[in-house]
């Protein structure tokens, strides 16, 4: 009887721990979000190319089509609306919207947030006095109510509309950013660069916002999907972005009157919202404790 | 105490000066005060006589003192729709908006908060876990899709609740729900970070090196010392508890303060739409006038003062 | 006889501060007080020599440092350097006048840019006096530079948080030094350093010194790193010096009851019936509410009446020592203030 040797397996640690390693530094819950992220923009920057329709085209002999889970056809893969427009055509153009206007909202925000952050830390006296009054008003209002009350005054254009996002929560980099500064000002680094002769300019260009950039991008990352959530909100009641234009808000919007015939209609942007805003989120969750742990 | 408590009396009445300032502004900024609050086919001697009592005639500070003064009474002209006093159709919104924001507000702090306790003190468990996804669909899934999706579930595939309107008191369910499971979603999220961040300090560890039974190390010291930032979300919650149902009250058509918020807005009745942004900014600075009074009862370092600078 | 390279005149530096509890609505609000961080202090720094400023924490030496750089503008007062007056804070003036006077910090991470290398950073002076330099004549300086503060070249790719403590300080001294200064101000350069690192840190500025010609002035509560590397000393009580002179003299000879009282509260190996030092009584005083009369007073044991009504003011002594204590040789000059 020979022995039959059984043989080792051929053990390929090193494979096998190089995945492990390659998990542990991206979990799959920040892969997925990321891949969602870059299908949306993929979406949103081709969404004239990638659209099978026109987004205003209707055709009411197709009206309310259910989509391919459902009994529909490959035509209109997402459903037709109650004037018979293709949802996804709709869709793909709601979300190259809905991310445009929160793209420019959270530059505008940072920005300005930024700037005053810096400029109350920079300056103090009365200056920081005031800055600091402002933060407390925006603070302490929902800034929903504040919205629509600047909505209600001056009327809805698009550019007045995201304008207006961009005063969402401009006071968390203010806040950041004037903290951050002082510190650096006080004993840290800005101040030995200052004593070293350096102007402003430099000081601040160089060595202040590169040290407090990180920061400020996980809380980016933070007001990207508040400010998709406030404007779906204002696009729902009707009071954001206006037809003939389309975002993600206004077609729940729409949908809320077909819900019992037609539900995909505001299914398919529901779930969009929810799993952009999930993304981005977990993806920010990621990028602090990669970034900064001691942040919390 | 009381140099504090004055302090931030101080700070809410500043509070409420802009909140006036901020509306005034923004009035005069938007047109002829008197065309926008007026419809455009009043007569006008209507319009001349409102032009009078709101002094638009006069320099632009005696016009400033004048709107404050008529703000701070509670007139801010009768709603272009309704024709009554602003704040009379807005105050008789405030029960309906209640009777929902409240059942609502106990529900978050009733599952929220020892939800999120709960998930900090078995942290890492299945259970942590299980709270923690549902917690981030309750801030990432926005109230609205919320709403609706119950509304197909409940109302339309099973059709046990309304899906609109206020006939009974079954029409509040829906509506209370929403507003309560997402807001238990964040308050719990929020106390289980703020727990995490008090169990990890160093005097926890003391407390429970020193032999004290773990159940009192918690009450005793981690629920206190968390409560002190919990207390600030809380206070944002209650500050709005008229302003927070914006969106829910026009999915469910519910007849509240939110409801004639929108609508206000969309047709541009700027009377009442100042009503409302006034009597918001009161109960936020009421609120968070309650809160840091609360942080200066709570925290001993507040409640001694500063002696040195 | 040289020039003094530093003077400062009766310099001074007060802030407002604001004090809670008290009677009545003031109480509440906060009475305003004046915070005399530093009151009335005279000092020459000559070129190449070591001027020591020691005294307790608050008691201003590092708002001293400051005000002798003209980092922050004195409420009265003036300080001259070279003979010119010290420009304004933040103009155009000041910042070339950077380049004669350098700080160095306590906290050596703390005072460098941690997304920055090293070398960057010990040429950043360059970047900023000289942007004219080429590239090669850059490198070459920060080299030489690094060299001289002993560092090794390749230590101009790290970051600081790659670097010691001790390879930091010297990182901050490479860049301080790069621009040839005339004088350099530690304020507590060595304190967050090992003890074994001090010492050749210490070394360091002292080799420095020698090659270079700097003068300094060394702010430390470590009197016996002061002791080492100090030509002259002054020691500072509430804002105002107490006693003045050279350093081995007053380190072995001190006039001042604070003085002798710090230096007996310095642990040395117990001596067999030596006589038990005169411990400080009680706690440092609130700076904006000085005790009337000679600050130290509340705390000194040969306090009297006298102390209380009359602040002594600073007196020349035979030697050239200074001392403002109403019980030392009474027979000595008024110095001129």
């Amino acid at each position: 009887m020979t022995d039959i040797a059984t043989p080792l397996p051929i053990a390929r640690p090193d494979r096998a721990a190089a995945v492990k390693r390659f998990l542990k530094t991206w979990p799959p819950g920040v892969l997925l979000a990321l891949f969602w992220i870059a299908t949306m923009l993929v979406l949103a920057i081709g969404a004239d190319h990638l659209a099978p329709y026109s987004f205003t085209a209707f055709d009411l002999k197709a009206r309310l089509q259910p989509p391919i889970g459902m009994g529909g056809a490959f035509n209109h893969a997402l459903g037709t609306d109650e004037l018979g427009r293709d949802v996804l055509s709709r869709l793909v153009m709601s979300i190259r919207m809905s991310i445009l206007i929160a793209f420019f909202g959270t530059l505008i925000a940072a920005c300005m947030g930024t700037t005053l952050g810096i400029l109350a830390a920079h300056m103090r006296g009365k200056v920081e006095s005031v800055i600091l009054v402002l933060i407390d008003f925006q603070a302490s209002m929902p800034f929903m109510i504040i919205a629509l009350s600047v909505l209600a005054f001056f009327g809805n254009s698009l550019t007045l509309f995201v304008v207006l996002m961009g005063f969402h929560s401009w006071e968390r980099y203010a806040r950041i950013s004037r903290g951050l500064t002082l510190a650096a000002n006080e004993q840290g680094y800005a101040s030995a660069v200052r004593q070293l002769g350096a102007g402003s300019g430099r000081i601040y260009g160089r060595h202040v916002l590169p040290n407090i950039a990180s920061t400020l991008i996980v809380s980016m990352t933070l007001t990207f999907p508040e400010i998709i959530l406030l404007e779906s909100g204002l696009s729902f009641l009707g009071l954001g972005v206006q037809p003939p234009l389309t975002s993600l808000g206004n077609m729940v919007g729409y949908g809320r009157e077909y819900i019992t015939r037609a539900p995909w209609i505001m299914l398919a942007p529901s779930a969009v919202i929810v799993l952009t805003t999930l993304s981005i989120s977990m993806l920010g969750d990621w990028l602090r404790d990669r970034l900064d742990p001691t942040l919390r | 105490m009381l140099s504090f408590a004055l302090s931030r009396l101080a700070r809410a009445a500043l509070t409420i000066t802009f909140v006036v300032t901020f509306a005034f502004v923004v009035l005069r900024l938007s047109g002829d005060p008197a065309l926008l609050i007026m419809s455009v086919d009043a007569p006008p001697e209507a319009i001349a006589a409102f032009r009078k009592s709101w002094g638009l005639d006069q320099p632009i500070w005696e016009q400033y003192l004048l709107y404050a003064a008529k703000a701070l009474t509670g007139d801010f002209g009768n709603s272009m729709r309704d024709g009554r006093p602003a704040l009379q159709l807005v105050l008789e919104r405030v029960p309906m908006t209640l009777a929902i924001t409240l059942p609502a507000f106990l529900i978050k702090l009733g599952l929220g908060i020892p939800a999120g306790i709960f998930a900090a003190l078995h942290r890492n468990s299945l259970l942590d876990r299980l709270t923690m996804t549902v917690s981030v669909a309750g801030f990432t899934v926005p109230s609205f899709v919320l709403a609706l999706v119950l509304v197909l579930v409940f109302s339309v595939q099973l059709g046990w609740l309304p899906s609109s309107g206020s006939d009974s008191w079954t029409s509040a369910i829906l509506p209370v729900f929403t507003l309560g499971i997402s807001g238990a979603a964040i308050l719990a999220r929020f106390t289980r970070s703020a727990m995490l961040e008090v169990l990890g300090q160093p005097y926890i560890r003391t407390a429970s090196a020193k032999g004290v039974p773990w159940q009192r190390v918690i009450v005793d010291h981690a629920l206190p010392n968390a409560a002190i930032p919990t207390i600030t979300i809380v206070g944002f919650m209650v500050g709005s508890l008229i302003a927070g149902a914006v969106v829910v009250e026009s999915v469910f058509a519910w007849p509240g303060v939110g409801r004639l918020l929108v609508s206000a807005v969309a047709n541009r009745d700027l009377a009442v739409v100042q009503a409302i942004l006034l009597a918001i900014a009161l109960s936020m600075v009421a609120a968070n006038l309650a809160v840091d009074l609360a942080y200066g009862w709570l925290d001993p370092r507040l409640r001694r003062g500063r002696t040195q600078q | 006889m040289t020039k003094p390279l530093l003077e400062a005149r009766n310099l001074s530096r007060h802030f407002t501060v604001r004090q809670k509890g008290g009677p009545g609505l003031e109480g509440l609000i906060g009475r305003k007080a004046t915070l005399r961080a530093v009151d009335g202090i005279t000092l020459t720094v000559m070129p190449g020599r070591t001027l020591g400023l020691v005294g307790e924490s608050g008691c201003g030496k590092s708002t001293t440092g400051r005000l002798l750089l003209g980092l922050m503008a004195p409420t009265t007062g003036e300080v001259r350097f070279d003979g010119e007056a010290l420009a304004k804070p933040d103009t155009a003036a000041w910042r070339k006048q950077r380049q004669q006077m350098q700080m160095v910090y306590q906290d050596p991470l703390g005072a460098l840019d941690r997304r920055l290398t090293v070398g960057q950073q010990i040429a950043e002076p360059l970047d900023i006096h000289h942007p004219g330099m080429t590239a090669a004549e850059r490198q070459a300086r920060v080299a030489e530079q690094m060299a001289a503060v002993g560092l090794q070249t390749h230590h101009a790719e790290r970051y600081p948080h790659e670097l010691s403590g001790g390879q930091r300080q010297r990182v901050v001294l490479a860049r301080a030094l790069i621009l040839q200064p005339q004088l350099l101000v530690c304020d507590e350069p060595i304190s967050a350093l090992d003890v074994s690192i001090q010492a050749q840190v210490v070394n360091l500025l002292l080799d420095l010194q020698e090659q270079r010609g700097l003068a300094y002035v060394f702010i430390s509560h470590d009197l016996k790193v002061v002791r080492q590397i100090s030509h002259e000393v002054a020691v500072m009580y509430l804002g105002r010096i107490v006693e003045y002179g050279e350093a081995e003299s007053l380190f072995r000879d001190p006039q001042h009851p604070y003085t002798q009282a710090l230096l007996a509260a310095i642990p040395t190996v117990a001596r067999h019936g030596a006589a038990k030092p005169t411990p400080i009584q009680g706690d440092p005083p609130d700076p904006a509410n000085p005790p009337s009369g000679c600050a130290f007073r509340t705390r000194c044991p040969q306090a009297t009446a006298l102390c209380a009504g009359t602040a002594p003011l600073l007196r020349n002594l035979a030697d050239g020592r200074q001392v403002a204590c109403h019980f030392v040789d009474a027979g000595a000059d008024r110095a001129a203030a």
